[in-house]
């Protein structure tokens, strides 16, 4: 059976007129010329070359159309290719353990939590997390932050990216590894904030345009291993009527996002808020949810809500194909996100995170200023 | 709709296939439903002639009647019933999940469709032996889960099982489609051996690819889901292939659960499962939609390291299980 012109991508008004005109599969069009359609169809020439080009594109070369690699791996490949990809590490240990490694390359990732749980914290420390050098088991990628909220502050990113550096440093020092002390070259304040694409979006038209142009400017930087997204939520939370047309932006906006991590290598990190539900589970009571409703839910691959309780921050695991549901505590300290408490496993990396936990021990009570 | 071609019919020579053309008459369909009396006038060919060529049409291009006996034996012969490798989950499905048929889980996010999705996925490719397709279309699928699953009920088969599973991300209907008619033209060609032993083709999730073009005043949207479900159903039923496709949930009148993509779609899976969350581990199966069963059996499962297989008996130790009269 040949397939039919309704299964091409093509525009609605060049379909009906070529059912108009009879053609309706693939067969009928297979010896025409483009000025033959485009005369008997009354296109302009350029439009029937397309309507071709479309449509008999992969017919030229059957041979490879239809074999297995055409995009079509075995599951052992894909095992294969996922370990050998690595994870952006959070700089705290139980998080990092909590995801499996840190935040998973071609995956989208949301963060949901009230205001000043540290979401716009956890998507900064990623972006510099993101640079760490492949000398201390880094990705050494750069990062995209596109910033909705105007919560952004280069400030606080240089306290964070100075306490990375200094960590990384300690690192090399104590090792005394040559690479890696050659790698510190590289690793400085300025490197790592002059390697993260900053945007600052306005309202959603922005936000989906920018998300549509994105894969070009990513093709130019092709070391872009992050793209964070803080917040998702702010753009379409507020002046929208059309809620449909709502669902269908976000669900587009979450497939390209999608599309985009998987093409690029790259991570994705939405930013979500919080919403209050009444009466959830029938018992009345009110209940807070990731806010732009249920269908979003599907959108990320990954889903971690950040709270707080009794004066400490957790992270629960929330959605996540590959890891069980758990919670785990996490801290903000001058330096960035943290751990909570000394790992039974002291691990290097985990204990020069401690030392410096404990040098701004006096810091990490304190939240940042919040903006509600 | 087929053109008119010559070769078609004896009587449908180049001549008066040229003339017919020039009258406008150029598809079967328009061939069958014109006036013949006004085709003679218009085409200056014989009406006997053009008598003979529309019975040759009507003939060739007209459904033919099977009877139901043999269409029972053919039933017998071709279609298999998967197992799932979850006794509770088999039993609600009358055996399985059945080759020529569509079978949807719908559910809220984290309900675990993905883990029941690769969970099947892993059983019919360890246990039973057969490939499964995997198409991910939200990128959820992932290898270490499904290596996981693997270790934790089958042990030692561990690469030859993953290699049975083709993989595929797509994130439009577009390129569904396209993979739906190669996946379709390289069974025919049985040159694959892949493709010819595949059994179960795995949509996770179908509304994700469809559901941003649905809506609005472009009715284009809605067409493309009616395509993507008729290629679904050709490919199962033409090639005996099971497929098993997820779905979101939204809420209907009464804000109970009701399967996404709107009304047109809910009639388009043959049978239809609810998974909702009914502890950490535990998730309820409620069967909504099935031709066989009664409605709203349920069953709860345990989601695993080993995915819902069940751990202490075997179900699917036979290969594959065939029909019984």
């Amino acid at each position: 059976m040949s397939r039919h012109i309704g299964s091409y991508p093509l525009p609605p008004y060049l379909k009906s007129k070529l059912l108009a005109g009879g053609f309706s599969t693939v067969e009928d069009l297979e010896d025409v010329k483009p000025v033959e359609l485009s005369k008997e169809l009354k296109i302009s020439p350029e439009e029937a070359l397309e309507v071709l080009r479309v449509v008999q594109g992969e017919q030229k070369d059957p041979s490879s159309a239809s074999s297995p690699d055409d995009g079509v791996k075995t599951a052992l490949d894909m095992l294969q290719e996922e370990r050998e990809q690595g994870c952006i590490i959070t700089f705290c240990s139980a998080l990092d353990e909590l995801l499996g490694g840190g935040v998973p390359l071609t995956k989208i990732t949301e963060f949901c939590g009230a205001p000043g749980v540290g979401k716009t914290q956890m998507g900064m420390q990623l972006a510099i997390d993101v640079q760490i050098p492949s000398a201390f088991g880094g990705l050494g990628g750069e990062a995209v932050y596109i910033d909705t909220e105007g919560s952004f502050m280069v400030q606080r990113l240089e306290d964070m990216a100075k306490a990375a550096m200094e960590h990384c440093r300690h690192i090399a020092t104590v090792e005394n590894n040559r690479e890696q002390l050659e790698a510190m070259a590289n690793f400085t304040v300025e490197h790592i904030l002059s390697r993260i694409h900053f945007y600052r979006v306005h309202d959603w038209v922005e936000l989906v345009a920018l998300v549509n142009i994105l894969p070009e400017f990513l093709q130019q930087h092709p070391k872009v291993r992050l793209v964070v997204i803080d917040s998702i939520a702010f753009p379409f939370r507020h002046d929208f009527e059309d809620l449909s047309l709502r669902t269908r932006l976000l669900n587009g906006l979450a497939q390209n996002c999608i599309r985009l991590a998987d093409s690029h290598k790259a991570a994705v990190v939405l930013v979500n808020q919080m919403t209050t539900k009444m009466g959830h589970s029938g018992d009345g009571q009110a209940h807070l949810v990731p806010a732009l409703g249920e269908s979003w839910g599907h959108a990320s691959t990954i889903r971690v809500l950040l709270f707080w309780e009794a004066g400490c921050r957790y992270a629960r695991l929330y959605k996540s194909p590959s890891r069980e549901e758990a919670t785990v505590p996490y801290q903000v300290t001058v330096a960035g996100i943290r751990d909570v408490c000394i790992p039974n496993n002291m691990q290097d990396l985990s204990t020069a995170t401690k030392e410096e936990g404990d040098s701004l021990g006096e810091h990490s009570q304190r939240k940042r200023p919040r903006v509600s | 709709m087929a053109p008119l071609k010559v070769g078609l019919c004896p009587a449908l020579t180049a001549e008066v296939l040229n003339s017919l053309q020039h009258a406008g008459v150029r598809t079967v369909t328009e061939f069958v439903c014109m006036d013949l009396e006004l085709m003679m006038t218009r085409c200056c060919v014989s009406y006997k002639d053009l008598v003979a060529i529309r019975k040759v049409l009507l003939v060739q291009f007209s459904a033919f009647p099977v009877g139901g006996s043999s269409w029972y034996k053919e039933i017998l012969s071709t279609t298999a019933i998967l197992s799932t490798g979850n006794s509770r989950l088999d039993d609600m499905l009358d055996g399985g999940i059945y080759t020529g048929a569509l079978t949807e889980l719908m559910g809220a996010p984290g309900s675990g469709k993905t883990q029941i999705c690769m969970s099947v996925a892993i059983h019919v490719a360890s246990r039973l032996e057969q490939n499964v397709l995997y198409v991910d279309t939200t990128g959820a699928c992932s290898g270490r889960r499904l290596q996981e699953m693997l270790q934790n009920s089958a042990g030692d088969k561990e690469s030859a099982a993953l290699s049975r599973i083709g993989f595929r991300r797509i994130f439009d209907p577009w390129q569904l489609l396209d993979l739906l008619q190669k996946t379709k033209a390289a069974i025919s060609k049985q040159s694959e051996l892949f493709y010819s032993k595949l059994k179960l083709m795995i949509v996770d999730s179908v509304a994700a690819v469809i559901s941003p073009t649905l809506g609005g005043l472009q009715t284009e949207g809605h067409a493309v889901m009616l395509n993507v479900s008729r290629q679904l159903k050709v490919l199962s039923s033409e090639h005996a292939i099971a497929v098993l496709m997820t779905n979101n949930v939204v809420q209907g009148e009464l804000s109970e659960p009701w399967p996404g993509l709107g009304r047109s779609w809910q009639h388009i899976p043959n049978t239809r499962l609810l998974v909702q969350v009914t502890g950490t581990q535990d998730r309820q199966m409620l069967l909504l939609k099935t031709p066989r069963l009664p409605r709203y059996l349920s069953a709860t499962l345990k989601l695993s390291a080993a995915g819902i297989l069940d751990l202490h008996t075997h179900t699917g130790q036979e290969a594959q299980r065939q029909l019984e009269v």
